[in-house]
């Protein structure tokens, strides 16, 4: 029998009950060229990372079995009700995030997931033991303790992972063991010579996978960290380990306890802690990308740069649109600012 | 010893040649079309035969604006928004804000006191606020874009034009020609709309004295009165504001070539 595959949208969706039923998750990152789908369906005006995820899955369907979203934002919410509506062979899901980590948030979360489990285990006909979720809990985590390996080496270093190597460990977290992770880490050290005085950027938005900005930067001369707020650093740091809990109750706490993404309501302390980041990491110069028609990243970003601007830090916001192309008038943006740096 | 800067925008590709205390010896204007590497060479070569020298005698070239990375020639690229800051300070060292109405976009760029690009702001990719705006009703009316500043000036009715698109717009404009509306009141409210941008872009980084227009658009009297007006300041337009780009990059031209 074939590993059935769901594509997902968002780091709130846990990888752990999947496994455990026998699922592979994707997160849905490429690009789609075509938007015949997304202009019949979506109003010109959503989010352009909603839509391409729609034009995407309707050219990929027979890949995918599943889809599941979260109600973090409101283009998710509309992405959920076109694809149930187009996609009807399909297993079609939202989960209901609550936006901050008290107790009773924990509890709420954990009957959405209980829910969510059942939903499961009724349509892919399985059935999610106790010992299934343990044993998937406990992958998952290995791999997060890797991740956490890896940042801590680079943290100790006040260094960090540049954009290509970032990309590489998003894509290929899964497969790496801890000396592929050391290797990558020898690869970035010898990187790190040769930008050694180039200005320190710091890249940070929500959906940054399509990284042609990231490239751009480092052709102009640029060193970059990512900050990608809805990758967040879940898979660095959720490392934690409790004795006789229910692993669902494990989930709900960690999964509501992750740094500050993009389903935190309390925006000043996302923002905070992208200070934190920047003076951690010794940045010189902030991009901050959002996407078009994204109002939850608008919103943010005009808050960031209240904070941006009180800790005089330079910084640039890029609008841009999920796609491979890099505008001229984009990248003249990127290098007229790079110049006043210099 | 001569020093080139080129600058290619979607309108105009406009060269201009300094010698090492960065008097203009040599500009040209031409067409931008097609083919960047070809005007680029062509508009070159027209400058140097100005002065009787050859594209090899040039020291140092640099190139700007939107084709710049197409330039065959250019030892380096620079950014259009640090080559007219550049221009405009050299032509005028009061000036504090820059304002360019490029033919797809505009900016508005402040300086610090030392000349240096503290801030700048873009125009998103939209027409409307552009060069080509002004272009597409010329078009529209029927009127050389080159009589729009003297016909807005004896405007006297105001026509105001609500849509914030240019493609609305352009219907907006021929309603107002069906209504019977004067052309030249119609012009004055076109230059009003496309201020409008350009106001909010200025007072957005902060409006301050010491205005410079550059740009082909900076031609226009028209659209300079509305600006005066509506930022209540005035604003110095050098003689030949279609060049301060490539200006700016001879300036550069000069200062790397020592490096």
């Amino acid at each position: 029998m074939s590993i059935n595959k769901i594509a997902v949208f968002c780091n709130s969706v846990p990888d752990e009950i999947l496994l455990a039923a026998g699922l592979v998750s994707e997160k849905i990152e490429d690009i789609s060229l075509n938007h015949d789908i997304s202009n019949k369906y979506l109003a010109s005006n959503l989010c352009s990372y909603s839509k391409n995820a729609l034009d995407y899955l309707s050219e990929n369907k027979e890949n995918y079995d599943g889809m599941i979203f979260t109600n973090t934002c409101h283009a998710m919410e509309v992405l959920y009700e076109i694809c149930r509506e187009i996609f009807e062979d399909k297993f079609v899901y939202i989960i209901d995030v609550p936006r901050n980590r008290k107790d009773n948030s924990v509890n709420y979360f954990y009957k959405v997931l209980t829910d969510f489990v059942k939903s499961i285990e009724a349509y892919f006909k399985v059935k999610i033991s106790e010992d299934d979720l343990e044993k998937a809990y406990l992958k998952i985590n290995e791999m997060n303790k890797l991740r956490t390996d890896m940042d801590n080496i680079l943290s100790d270093e006040k260094y960090y992972v540049q954009s290509v190597y970032q990309q590489r460990i998003q894509k290929e977290y899964e497969k790496m063991n801890i000396q592929q992770y050391r290797r990558l880490y020898e690869e970035i050290l010898e990187r790190k010579k040769k930008y050694k005085n180039e200005v320190r950027i710091m890249l940070c938005g929500s959906n940054l996978a399509p990284l042609k900005i990231a490239d751009c930067l480092e052709e102009i001369g640029g060193e970059i960290v990512l900050y990608d707020f809805t990758q967040g650093s879940r898979r660095y740091s959720r490392t934690n380990t409790y004795k006789n809990i229910d692993i669902i109750e494990i989930i709900s706490i960690n999964y509501l306890n992750k740094p500050y993404g993009t389903m935190t309501s309390d925006l000043k302390l996302r923002a905070k802690q992208v200070i934190e980041n920047i003076k951690k990491y010794n940045i010189q110069l902030v991009f901050l990308s959002v996407i078009k028609f994204c109002s939850d990243e608008v919103f943010f970003s005009a808050l960031l740069t209240k904070y941006l601007a009180k800790n005089n830090i330079p910084y640039l916001i890029l609008n841009t649109e999920y796609t491979e192309k890099c505008s001229g008038q984009l990248l003249t943006r990127v290098e007229a600012m790079l110049e006043t740096m210099s | 010893m001569y020093y080139a800067g080129i600058d290619i925008g979607s309108e105009s590709t406009d060269v201009v040649i300094v010698n090492e205390n960065l008097e203009i010896v040599s500009e040209v204007i031409e067409k931008t079309g097609a083919n960047h590497m070809k005007i680029s060479e062509t508009a070159l070569k027209k400058a140097c035969d100005n002065i009787n020298c050859k594209i090899e005698d040039l020291q140092y070239i640099v190139g700007t604006g939107y084709g710049r990375k197409n330039i065959k020639y250019a030892s380096k690229n620079i950014t259009e928004i640090t080559c007219h800051a550049k221009g405009a300070y050299n032509l005028n060292n009061k000036c504090r804000i820059i304002i360019d109405i490029g033919g797809q976009d505009s900016k508005v760029i402040k300086l610090g006191i030392n000349g240096k690009v503290f801030n700048f702001l873009m125009n998103e990719k939209c027409a409307a606020g552009t060069g080509r705006f002004l272009e597409v009703m010329s078009r529209v009316l029927n009127v050389d874009l080159n009589d729009f500043g003297k016909l807005s000036l004896t405007s006297k009715e105001d026509v105001k034009l609500s849509s914030m698109c240019a493609v609305f717009a352009e219907s907006e404009v021929i309603s107002k020609i069906a209504e019977g509306k004067k052309v030249e009141d119609i012009i004055n409210g076109i230059h009003n709309s496309i201020c409008n941008r350009i106001v909010a872009m200025v007072e957005k980084i902060g409006c301050e004295e010491g205005i410079v227009m550059t740009g082909g658009v900076a031609n226009n009297k028209g659209i300079i009165k509305v600006l005066e007006n509506r930022l209540r300041t005035s604003i110095y337009v050098p003689c030949n504001p279609q060049i301060v780009g490539a200006y700016g990059a001879a300036i550069s031209a000069v200062e790397n070539s020592g490096k």
